[in-house]
């Protein structure tokens, strides 16, 4: 029994940690195909925003061709009331989404990431101040939430597609009101969890060793939360994009104009739909795929990594 | 009980205080010039000064906010820098719109969330098991706005149909309002469905596999009495705090019902509020939304305890 342990020991260590990480990624892969296929979609879409310069046959914003034509050879997503490419148009609305839903879940998960360690490592006063001032926040519906903090900051004044940083700073009021929404949950997780390895052994003889808190939250304490972080980012960059799109739609995310799949279904563009379906189905089809990609992803992760759900 | 009842309630007065000073903090945070935006660019300078002295706007922060206070507490929660209308008597007048809306769909993502989520897990790897895990997955992808777009579109464009926009009060055209009414907040209740189906579902595959399920089926208790007394209750507790969330995040999702359906309910005065800074109106809705979400919070606290004898309210 003992020799057989360590000889499985010894293999392990004989192989290198490359390979080990490729045979664990590719046993997720076998077991998870829905995984692989929102895997795909979630890639699919960072390449289609990054690259929208160079896959959109017309520039977005400039009159291509005939007004509301349908689908056709030189049109494949038809046009709208101003003439412009909806193919286009959808492609560059990529952008929007991914700009503000990676920045949104980076500041969400880093703030709450951070006041949870510190919550869950000084307990006491702290922790009571963190946890009050988070049921503040968690007292608005979401929606509600985000548009308060819109009106609070003032609305985005005119975002043209520079570059994806350029477009980033211009939103940062969406991205600072859809990510504060996410600081609640993460910091709920992650005190929790670290609440329970705060007393674990290792981290006594850590404090025992000398440790500073800095260390023990970073090297200790965060490696055991990380899977759990892991999993809330890719459940919440699909939340981040539906709620920029939902803010959008309600006409206070990007400003009107600006190629986004939540503000061209919304506004003028609403007289339009009857006659010229293909207006509703391209950026709608866009971002209900995105979505569908970002929840396959976010479950075969859970399933991987949740280890609440290990063993089962 | 009582006692602790009374203490959460302080604590949610408490609580509103300080919610109602972060929002109007918030509001205050970028200085505006509500005048000007109400007013128009071509106002002259006493214009201004009258508007601004009207509503009080000249006074220091702190004085504005005492003032709020003291009118909500005696049931005056000011007038629209807009319209001038009392907040208070638009307030009741749209308020049975958005409860309607609220909860209709509640009732829709309850009914169906917890059925099929139970359904699912009962039969686990069935065709209907995988039906309702790809409804859900499928319904949590859909954004409630495109879904609502659609109802409008594509029934218009096929047979030509539209809902009657107008039958916005339940009582006085009932058919009519339910013809607007239950479609649309079928739409809205799907994505909530759709997490809740899931929730249920795993939450009943724990359940199913105690040990009291085994010993209730062994002593020959029929599936229904087992189904309902011993598994649904236990499984109740997760989904029970999820509807609790749910049910606040409607008010959120009547604010895109109303706004695409053309309602005149509190979703779409918030929202236009919102656009002209109209701060007595936002700080009115955003106070009863805050409201409404600790209170379900209370309620679903004390249902753990009407639900689960083993639990006991902190003392």
């Amino acid at each position: 029994m003992a020799s057989a342990t360590e000889a499985v020991l010894l293999g392990a260590r004989a192989e290198t940690s490359e390979s080990r990480t490729l045979r664990r990624i590719t046993g997720m892969m076998r077991r998870q195909p829905l995984g692989v296929f929102g895997a795909l979609v979630c890639v699919g879409f960072v390449f289609i925003a990054l690259a929208a310069p160079l896959l959109a046959p017309h520039d977005p914003h400039l009159f291509a061709g005939p007004r509301l034509s349908g689908p056709s050879h030189a049109f494949p997503f038809g046009t709208n009331n101003l003439g412009q490419d909806v193919l286009a148009r959808t492609i560059y609305g990529a952008q929007v989404s991914l700009i503000v839903g990676v920045a949104s879940v980076f500041l969400g998960t880093v703030i709450g990431s951070a006041l949870g360690l510190v919550a869950a490592y000084w307990g006491g006063w702290i922790d009571a101040v963190v946890q009050r001032s988070l049921e503040v926040v968690a007292s608005f519906p979401g929606l509600m939430l985000i548009l308060v903090v819109v009106a609070a900051l003032g609305r985005p004044s005119v975002a043209r597609n520079v570059n994806l940083l350029t477009l980033g700073w211009e939103l940062r009021v969406v991205v600072i009101a859809v990510g504060l929404g996410f600081i609640f949950g993460t910091t709920r997780i992650v005190r929790s969890v670290a609440l329970t390895e705060r007393h674990a052994p290792y981290v006594e003889a850590a404090i025992a060793c000398g440790a500073g808190w800095a260390r023990i939250m970073l090297r200790h304490l965060l490696p055991n939360v990380m899977a759990y972080i892991i999993v809330g980012v890719s459940v919440t960059l699909g939340l981040a994009i539906l709620a920029e799109a939902s803010l959008s739609f309600l006409g206070y995310g990007v400003p009107p104009g600006t190629p986004a799949w939540g503000t061209d279904l919304s506004g003028i563009n609403r007289q339009f739909f009857l006659q010229a379906p293909w207006l509703v189905l391209a950026p709608g089809g866009a971002i209900s795929l995105t979505l569908l990609g970002f929840n396959f992803l976010g479950d075969a992760l859970r399933d991987e990594l949740d280890p609440r759900l290990r063993g089962r | 009980m009582q006692g602790y009842i009374l203490r959460r309630l302080l604590g949610i007065a408490l609580n509103l205080v300080i919610v109602s000073l972060v929002i109007f903090l918030a509001l205050r945070l970028v200085p505006q010039n509500v005048a000007a935006d109400v007013l128009g660019q071509n106002a002259t300078p006493e214009q201004y000064h009258a508007f601004n002295h009207k509503y009080g706007l000249d006074d220091p922060a702190p004085a504005q906010f005492l003032r709020w206070i003291g009118g909500v507490l005696h049931g005056d929660f000011g007038r629209s820098f807009r319209t001038n209308a009392r907040v208070g008597v638009e307030f009741r007048r749209r308020f049975p719109i958005t409860l309607e809306v609220v909860v209709l769909s509640f009732a829709f993502t309850a009914v169906m969330g917890v059925v099929f989520g139970a359904i699912s897990a009962l039969r686990q790897n069935s065709p209907l098991d995988y039906g309702v895990r790809l409804f859900s997955i499928f319904g949590l992808s859909i954004p409630n706005f495109l879904l609502l777009t659609c109802l409008l579109i594509f029934p218009a464009r096929w047979w030509g149909y539209a809902p009657p926009f107008g039958a916005t009060d339940l009582f006085k055209n009932p058919s009519g309002n339910l013809q607007l009414y239950v479609p649309a907040t079928f739409m809205l209740a799907i994505g909530a469905a759709a997490t809740l189906m899931r929730l249920t579902r795993s939450a009943f595959l724990e359940v199913v596999r105690q040990d009291y399920v085994r010993t209730a089926r062994a002593k020959g208790l029929r599936e229904g009495a087992i189904v309902l007394r011993h598994e649904l209750r236990n499984a109740m507790l997760p989904v029970l705090t999820l509807m609790g969330l749910q049910l606040g995040a409607l008010l959120g999702g009547s604010i895109i019902l109303e706004q695409v359906m053309g309602l005149p309910g509190l979703g779409t005065w918030a929202l236009a509020a919102i656009g002209v800074n109209d701060y007595p109106v936002v700080m009115a809705v955003a106070l009863y939304a805050a409201i409404t979400v600790m209170v379900i919070n209370l309620l679903v606290d004390l249902s753990y305890v009407a639900l689960d004898p083993r639990i006991r309210l902190a003392h």
